[in-house]
């Protein structure tokens, strides 16, 4: 039999051109090639040249308006660390709440709004799951997805309480937070977060209690929870772990089988005195790189991480370069060529490992090793999983998310038991030249800013997102990106609905830069007869 | 309740002016509160459109548009011919405030704004950039000077609706039912009472700027503020129990309760 191999542009359905779009090569209705390409420019760089040091804290969060308490958290500790301040406890304990409210925020809000809405399509009509997944998944009228919605804007009432409002803050300054939060506040803040468990969490992602859910800390016990209530089978979570088993979501999706986190969460009597080399031995959730290969876990570190341009519309050149090396020459015009460049998204590495995966799957994983210290998390759930299902999938990829819930609610909480309301929040800083390093997980990965301060200016500002890591095309030595990596092996049952791409796509929650939003789906002409001046 | 809210990237120029015009207006109403009228940065954030809306009766959306008409035009138009069905791309970044309007009527029903209206400024340069252009900064002050009037005049077409309220004077305290309390006080906590003739005038207040307390009383929200004083001395009834009818007064800003006097037996 002959094999033709086919190729397929997917951009979003409904838009000539999307934010992140596919291109996969075909062959007997299994994905044999791909390539990723972000479609943005994202510009921060060469905005903050030049600016005040703390340009920084208003310009990045306005980056993204799904993680932008993520980079108001990078943009403060790396000036922080830039500066030599001293951040009290207090707002470490209320920076780190600012990011757990974002990250519980995205749970219900990516698996409802972007990735559940796949297990309605047709494809899977056969399927016994199908029906219960449309009445629980379809866009605005499954019981789920209504819910998980509704109250996926409850978690950040919490920031707007110590903030002023959501999203787009800039609380977090050097040397603390601009807030001091009142007993009325922490009060209120408990009630959010109760009312989010008793709602959401507990009836309906999870169908138990949190602390009947925490007991879980292999896949057997997993199993065995699984099938001891009608009520955990039942659940948001139990159902979609039979129904993607079913739909065979954990069988394609793997990836490149490499995985990296900065670690988070910073400890409040730990990291008062913040220092780039000081932060993996302060953070509550550990950072390393996981590689599934050698089953090996290395501490990860800010020096190793490095940037190729072979294939993105830069004038760098070829070789590799740290981020405080890189001086963000983009190309004026572009076009796609896919055996040139093609993505405004960077190659992004480990200097000995590599391409990695950042996100949900990542952190969990590299929260199964044995480096760290013994204060620091450790959860062998998810790689204990991933070594008895044979390695990842879309399916590890969703339930390592999914999983997440209950230790991001378990921390805020700990936020607001620790925070100690007469004491400072802020001590003022002394302004200084040098470089700084901010890290932090958004709900999808790794995140971190670089910025370099010379006479008082910002020389160098430089961002490396989650999607940065995952997105991005080709490398210098031709390796594919994780997402191209995850897309090769996927069977398309019909291209003209490749609903399997999405699956893969959509796994990694990948989150673009907002560029100009300014409203064009109509001409001057439709709107003629509503102009006033 | 009316939410007045700002969209787009401050980072990009002339994108920033519905943003930039709704700051402006939420430092305006923190330094002078309208009750009833709130406003919102929301940025990038297209689906914090719809939680920030909820709850609302009125909404108005500030953002800058691109279609190719002359920079500097100002569109007003009806929400209804703006909203949108949103497709799931890859990302949730593409979801904007136009799919936020049909998501949130969708989604929240009777609990989304019935009147919805988009204000668009015509962007001149949405490059990288922190500052509006010359004429956008232009267009943008008179934006601003018709969000103040249309607040206004939101405020004053909510005083309009504001009929007789049944109420209670008991031994020196008037007692407010959940229903009316939360027609006239906007979840204000102060009540500054004063007399005009024969009527005891209550204001609404923020319990920060004074005022006796508006005290809840049960669970389902029924209000106390404790009158005694002032009762007593204008020789009001400050002992036996009245259902009495209160007007709003919208130009005090206050319920206007005729009085009756102490009985002298």
């Amino acid at each position: 039999m002959s094999t033709t191999t086919e190729t397929l542009d997917i951009a979003p359905v409904g838009r000539v051109e999307g934010d992140l779009d596919v291109r996969v090569e075909i062959e007997n209705g299994v994905v044999t090639n791909a390539w990723t390409h972000a479609e943005m420019f994202r510009g921060f760089e060469i905005i903050l040249r030049g600016k005040d040091p703390q340009a920084g804290l208003v310009v990045t969060p306005r980056a993204c308006g799904i993680c932008g308490a993520s980079h108001l958290t990078c943009a403060a500790w790396a000036l922080d660390t830039a500066w030599r301040t001293e951040v009290p406890r207090n707002a470490i304990i209320a920076r780190n709440l600012g990011q757990l409210v974002e990250s519980i925020q995205s749970q219900p809000r990516y698996f409802y709004g972007l990735y559940a809405i796949d297990m309605t399509n047709k494809k899977y009509a056969k399927s016994k799951y199908y029906a219960e997944a449309c009445r629980r998944f379809s866009a605005f009228s499954g019981t789920s997805y209504e819910l998980g919605v509704t109250i996926s804007g409850k978690p950040v009432e919490i920031y707007a309480l110590l903030g002023g409002q959501w999203p787009h803050s800039s609380y977090m300054v050097p040397g603390g937070v601009m807030c001091a939060p009142t007993l009325t506040d922490v009060t209120r803040a408990w009630g959010i977060l109760e009312y989010f468990r008793r709602n959401w969490l507990e009836p309906v992602w999870l169908g138990c209690s949190l602390e009947r859910y925490e007991e879980i800390h292999t896949y057997d016990q997993f199993q065995a929870w699984l099938e001891e209530k009608k009520e955990h089978a039942e659940s948001d979570l139990g159902f979609y772990w039979r129904a993607g088993q079913d739909y065979g979501l954990d069988t394609y999706g793997a990836g490149l089988g490499r995985y990296v986190t900065w670690g988070y969460l910073p400890h409040e009597d730990r990291y008062q005195h913040p220092t780039i080399d000081g932060r993996n031995d302060a953070v509550i959730m550990k950072s390393g790189i996981y590689d599934g290969k050698t089953d090996k876990f290395t501490t990860m570190h800010q020096s190793r991480v490095r940037e190729n341009m072979s294939h993105a519309w830069y004038n760098e050149g070829s070789d590799d370069f740290h981020p405080f090396e890189r001086t963000t020459q983009p190309v004026q015009k572009n076009a796609h060529n896919f055996s040139g460049t093609y993505s405004w998204a960077t190659a992004v590495r480990d200097q000995e490992l590599g391409r990695c995966e950042a996100g949900p799957l990542s952190r969990q994983l590299v929260a199964g090793g044995e480096h760290g210290l013994p204060w620091q998390h450790k959860d062998g759930l998810i790689l204990d999983m991933y070594r008895k299902m044979g390695g990842a999938s879309v399916h590890l990829r969703q339930i390592a998310r999914m999983h997440e819930a209950v230790k991001l609610y378990r921390e805020a909480e700990r936020c607001l038991r620790e925070l100690r309301l007469g004491e400072p929040f802020y001590i003022k800083p002394k302004q200084q030249d040098g470089a700084g390093w901010g890290a932090t997980e958004a709900a999808r990965g790794a995140l971190a800013h670089w910025v370099s301060v010379k006479d008082g200016k910002i020389e160098n500002y430089q961002i490396i997102a989650p999607t940065t890591w995952n997105v991005g095309p080709r490398d210098g030595q031709g390796v594919r990106g994780p997402i191209e990596e995850a897309l090769v092996g996927t069977p398309i049952a019909n291209k003209h609905d490749p609903v399997e791409v999405g699956h893969v796509a959509r796994s990694f929650d990948s989150c673009l830069v907002c560029t100009v939003h300014a409203y064009d789906k109509k001409t001057g002409e439709q709107l003629a007869k509503f102009r006033t001046a | 309740m009316l939410a007045v809210i700002g969209c787009g990237n401050l980072n990009r120029k002339d994108d920033a002016v519905g943003v930039v015009v709704a700051r402006r207006l939420a430092e305006r109403l923190r330094l002078h509160p309208v009750p009833g009228v709130r406003a919102f940065d929301c940025g990038t954030g297209g689906m914090e459109v719809m939680f920030a809306a909820r709850g609302c009766d009125a909404l108005l959306i500030l953002d800058a548009s691109k279609s190719a008409a002359e920079p500097g035009a100002i569109y007003q138009v009806p929400g209804a011919e703006l909203e949108s069905a949103h497709e799931p791309a890859y990302t949730l970044h593409d979801f904007r405030w136009d799919h936020a309007l049909m998501a949130g009527r969708r989604i929240f029903r009777e609990q989304f704004p019935k009147e919805v209206q988009v204000w668009l400024v015509e962007a001149a340069d949405t490059s990288l950039g922190l500052e509006l252009t010359p004429k956008i900064a232009e267009a943008a002050e008179a934006l601003y000077q018709r969000v103040l009037a249309f607040v206004a005049d939101y405020a004053a077409r909510r005083h309009a609706d504001r009929g007789e309220a049944e109420l209670a004077v008991k031994r020196g305290a008037i007692h407010l039912s959940q229903e009316v309390y939360s027609r006239y006080f906007d979840a204000r906590s102060g009540a500054v009472l004063f007399a005009r003739g024969e009527e005891l005038c209550v204001m609404p207040v923020e319990e920060i700027a004074g005022g006796l307390l508006v005290k809840q009383k049960n669970a389902k929200g029924d209000r106390s503020i404790d009158a005694a004083e002032l009762i007593r001395a204008r020789g009001w009834d400050d002992l036996g129990e009245h259902a009495l009818t209160g007007r709003w007064d919208s130009e005090l800003g206050a319920l206007a309760i005729a009085m009756p006097k102490r009985s002298e037996s």
